[in-house]
């Protein structure tokens, strides 16, 4: 039975990636200013 | 911004996706593409809500021309539409395997792209260089209209016709309560980390602000 593992893990690391550098850019622009 | 707030979103945060990936229950035939769901339908909500935000901020900046409102409104702008990028992402990753295709021209999905869309242009206008009040004024009205559509896209599965329709309709209260318990609980911590987000990226905008002299 085809389990669909590899979708849940792209969307979960997508979401995750995405959201880790919007916070790295946003932490680096309050140290900055 | 408060880091206690901080750390205390990503403890909820970290809890809600061991409760995604171990606690929620397999649903036959999706199996995991299913549980894409528990990050798709908060992510939307969040980001809806965003956009609310915008609008609110938008009808503030107008009455009162404070450009304090112009920096709330800016700020939820960016997530808002951070968020709504996810879901046209998350989207397509589970269409592909459960529609066969990842993307088909159905009326949630298009409005969605609209909305996405009309706020791409929004911080294309945003960066225009014409001179920051001008920004403030056209940036709050945009984010008033560009609102109006977010009914529709609530509205969209049964406003048009069910046979051009392939979103699920199944409703909320009718999912077997192993589904709507973590459900819930996600919404809860994407709410709450789209709010600390907002804190954190108006913080950043008053400083913004404040090195050129606008506050």
């Amino acid at each position: 039975m085809y389990n669909y593992l590899e979708y849940f893990l792209a969307a979960l690391f997508i979401v995750l990636g995405v959201l880790l550098v919007w916070f790295l850019v946003n932490m680096k622009k309050i140290k900055k200013l | 911004m408060n880091l206690s707030l901080f750390m205390l979103v990503m403890i909820v945060m970290t809890c809600n996706l061991i409760s995604i990936i171990f606690l929620t229950p397999m649903v036959p035939d999706q199996e995991w593409a299913q549980k894409i769901f528990y990050l798709h339908v908060p992510i939307a909500w969040s980001g809806f809500l965003s956009y609310f935000f915008v609008m609110l901020s938008g009808v503030a900046y107008l009455i009162s021309r404070n450009l304090k409102y112009d920096r709330i409104g800016h700020a939820a702008a960016e997530i808002g539409t951070i968020f709504t990028g996810l879901v046209l992402l998350t989207g397509p990753i589970w269409a592909t395997p459960i529609w066969g295709k990842p993307w088909i021209w159905e009326p949630r999905l298009v409005t969605t792209l609209v909305l996405f869309v009309i706020y791409v242009g929004y911080f294309i206008l945003r960066n225009v260089g014409i001179y920051r009040q001008r920004v403030a004024l056209i940036s709050a009205m945009i984010g008033i209209i560009a609102f109006l559509d977010i009914p529709i896209i609530f509205m969209s599965v049964n406003f048009w016709a069910a046979e051009i329709q392939s979103h699920p309709q199944v409703e909320m209260n009718k999912q077997p309560s192993g589904i709507l318990t973590p459900f819930l609980f996600s919404l809860f911590a994407f709410t709450s980390l789209m709010l600390t987000m907002l804190f954190l990226k108006i913080k950043v905008l008053y400083l913004e602000d404040k090195e050129k002299n606008y506050v």
